[in-house]
């Protein structure tokens, strides 16, 4: 008797965890609220400026509300992926510029033209940030925001540093480095991002077209093994060796230390502002302390280069009403919200009629990053559905050159092979 | 056995000993099917296809994934950073976490209480490690480069992560911090094992300190060694947490082990197919140690 209990028991624990197994791999298919995947509603400052946002949809739409769920900027994009394999249902997601050609390879995203209506958005978006948002001839995602990555300086220590206006050559870009480094010997004078691939990728585009070189060519091939990229490499190996930059130095440490006045020029997108005054530099110090600048050029006339930056929304095809969302979206970046959201955090706004407003124009810091912006360009890599990949191969070699390990040459031609070949 | 007895012969209806015990391992086996043995399997099989994380279709390919691997050269790069970094925080935590076991087994007051303290390290996460040391090695602001300059050793910030030595260097560190307290544990289990009367008498004998350690303890406990080491190994050859956290095997892969290659393939090259290759080539050298391991375990029983 105590045998068959036991048997019995055996079998019970069997069939439990069985159960348990499948049922945690089920599709989750309740009806719920519609959810909205991203980053920048988790992240500190904006918690709240997001659940505004959604409050205000919530109480207008009382049958089909928003909830948010979050993840780490570096976690968003592998977290939709993995669930979207999943199986589990995603709504609406916040994406930074550049991954809507990846999660838009998987054929998981909803055509906006019929979610949102193809007139209600050219009435209202500009054309060339609804044409970032094509994939594949199919209009998968929509500007959020918009600007793009430029150069933010501390003009207290340039002047302190006998530096009288923010550079605008690189001789001069490079004589305010030498007079930073010796006006504080500790200081890391350009907060160059040499850590984490999506920032040094990025940022070695657009000085990479400075230096009048290209990665990518219009037939997709890899065009990095040039005269120009090499000179570039071969440039920033000896700020380094002057220690004018420095290794691992992600975007992150080079807000926090610009903040604290070890970096005086590092690069950053328009929220730069809002992220100093996070890390500790007051409204009444803003003049003096953290103000954009265009990137140094070569020669005087010619077109400061820029990176295209931005954050995106989709919709997924398996949202629980697609239609909905698509409203949603209205809401997010319509006039109302679009300009809230501006005030909170900074970050401009996309509709025509928010972009023309009184409230963006009159901002100075805003006026001054759209001039930066007029120069953007999209990083070369963005057409890869393996961005990041390339981004890493790219990163690894700069580094490489950066420590010594290969020479300019070598480096920028291991890259170019390397690149080629995960391209194919 | 009676023949009427549960379970005996002559009992048709009732379960024999050895279905009795198959039945009682079965959730133990099932567990171990669905857990460990199908997602092996499964890695086996998707390192011969080409399967991208970003769609589910996926086609045979054979052994070309693994071609593919052994012919970049960035592979025997992540060959030798696995092996210098399993090597050096095996070395080390072995070295201060028997020297911390012999100083602990000497039975000083209050060394029970230091031995709970010296557990602490060992049961925080490795994440919260990771930032702590990487905090501690920050080139502008960390700790390590204040102690430097206020000594006099160096007179400018080191960048300890972005040098691929240094960096190195910070993630054995970070690693052998974490578990130095584990082999402390299991060495001073090892050391009071070890005959009281034969040290004793080693000493009569006029043995100093050196003999008496290498003549009469490392035999004495040779098998707890051999143990603890091998276990070293396979958890180190498995880390992953400290090293993503700090370097994310950079710079320039310096710091990129399998562990790493494996994440980076799959989750950032979205190469389900090469991450799985990476995968088996390193359970491969994983079982070495395995197999070593359950040597080890068979002689001792």
């Amino acid at each position: 008797m105590q045998r068959v209990t036991q048997v019995l028991m055996v079998m019970v624990l069997c069939t439990v965890f069985v159960a348990g197994v499948f049922a945690g791999g089920a599709r989750e298919t309740a009806p719920g609220p519609m959810v909205w995947v991203g980053w920048s509603g988790s992240e500190g400052a904006s918690v709240p400026v997001f659940e505004e946002k959604i409050n205000r949809w919530n109480t207008r739409n009382p049958g089909d509300q928003v909830e948010w769920v979050g993840w780490p900027w570096s976690d968003t994009l592998q977290q939709i992926i993995i669930r979207s394999q999943g199986g589990e249902r995603m709504d609406i997601a916040q994406l930074q510029l550049g991954w809507a050609e990846t999660v838009g390879s998987m054929g998981i995203l909803a055509d906006l033209d019929e979610v949102i209506g193809r007139d209600w958005l050219e009435a209202n978006i500009p054309r060339a940030a609804l044409d970032a948002g094509v994939i594949n001839g199919r209009q998968l995602a929509v500007p959020y925001t918009s600007a793009s990555i430029g150069m933010i300086y501390n003009p207290s220590l340039l002047a302190a540093a006998g530096v009288d206006s923010p550079p605008e050559t690189l001789a001069e870009f490079e004589a305010a480095l030498v007079a930073l480094k010796a006006y504080d010997p500790d200081m890391i004078p350009y907060g160059m991002t040499t850590a984490d691939a999506g920032s040094v990728a990025q940022d070695l585009n657009a000085w990479f077209w400075t230096f009048g070189g290209r990665i990518i060519d219009e037939n997709g091939r890899v065009v990095l093994d040039s005269p120009e990229n090499v000179a570039a490499v071969r440039w920033f190996k000896s700020l380094e060796e002057r220690g004018l930059i420095t290794l691992d130095m992600s975007r992150f440490d080079a807000r926090v230390l610009f903040a604290d006045e070890q970096i005086a020029f590092y690069d950053d997108a328009i929220l730069g502002r809002a992220i100093g005054f996070g890390n500790g530099i007051p409204e009444a110090e803003w003049d003096s302390h953290i103000m954009p600048m265009m990137r140094p050029i070569q020669e005087r006339g010619q077109a400061p280069q820029s990176v295209l930056w931005g954050h995106q929304l989709v919709v997924f095809q398996n949202a629980r009403n697609p239609q909905m969302a698509g409203e949603f979206i209205k809401h997010i970046i319509g006039e109302e919200t679009g300009l809230y959201y501006f005030q909170q955090t900074g970050l401009p706004p996309v509709t025509n009629e928010a972009i023309g407003s009184s409230v963006v124009a009159e901002d100075p810091w805003t006026s001054r990053w759209l001039d930066i912006s007029s120069y953007g360009r999209s990083h070369e890599l963005l057409q890869f559905e393996n961005i990041r990949e390339l981004q890493n191969i790219l990163t690894e070699e700069f580094q490489a050159a950066l420590i010594g390990s290969k020479s300019a040459e070598r480096s920028i031609r291991d890259a170019a092979a390397r690149m080629q070949d995960a391209i194919e | 056995m009676p023949k009427n007895a549960p379970g005996g012969r002559g009992d048709s209806s009732a379960l024999s000993d050895a279905h009795f015990g198959l039945i009682l391992a079965l959730p133990a086996v099932l567990v171990f099917t669905l857990i460990v043995l199908y997602p092996f399997l499964n890695s086996l099989a998707m390192s011969l296809f080409s399967r991208s994380l970003l769609r589910p279709a996926q086609e045979f390919i054979g052994l070309r994934n693994f071609q593919r691997i052994l012919r970049d050269p960035n592979f025997f790069g992540v060959l030798r950073s696995t092996a210098i970094f399993v090597a050096a925080t095996t070395g080390l935590s072995f070295i201060v976490g028997f020297s911390w076991a012999l100083l602990l087994n000497q039975g000083y007051r209050g060394s029970e209480v230091i031995r709970g303290i010296t557990l602490f390290a060992w049961i925080i996460p490795g994440t919260a490690i990771a930032f702590l040391w990487m905090w501690m090695m920050h080139g502008q602001y960390g700790v390590f480069n204040a102690v430097l300059r206020s000594l006099g050793v160096t007179d400018q910030n080191i960048t300890w992560l972005g040098s691929p030595a240094f960096a190195m260097m910070a993630v054995v560190l970070a690693r052998s911090w974490q578990v130095t307290p584990w082999y402390m544990m299991l060495l001073l289990g090892g050391l009071q094992g070890v005959s009281h009367d034969q040290v004793e008498a080693a000493r009569i004998d006029g043995a100093g300190n050196v003999r008496v350690l290498f003549n009469i303890v490392f035999p004495g406990m040779r098998k707890v060694v051999a143990l603890t080491v091998l276990i070293g190994v396979i958890g180190s050859l498995q880390h992953f947490d400290i090293i993503w956290v700090m370097t994310q095997g950079g710079p320039a892969r310096a710091t990129a082990t399998f562990a790493v290659e494996v994440y980076r393939r799959a989750f950032q090259d979205y190469d389900l197919g090469r991450a799985a290759a990476v995968g088996v080539i390193w359970a491969a050298i994983l079982s070495v140690f395995v197999v070593l391991n359950l040597r080890v375990r068979a002689e001792q029983e």
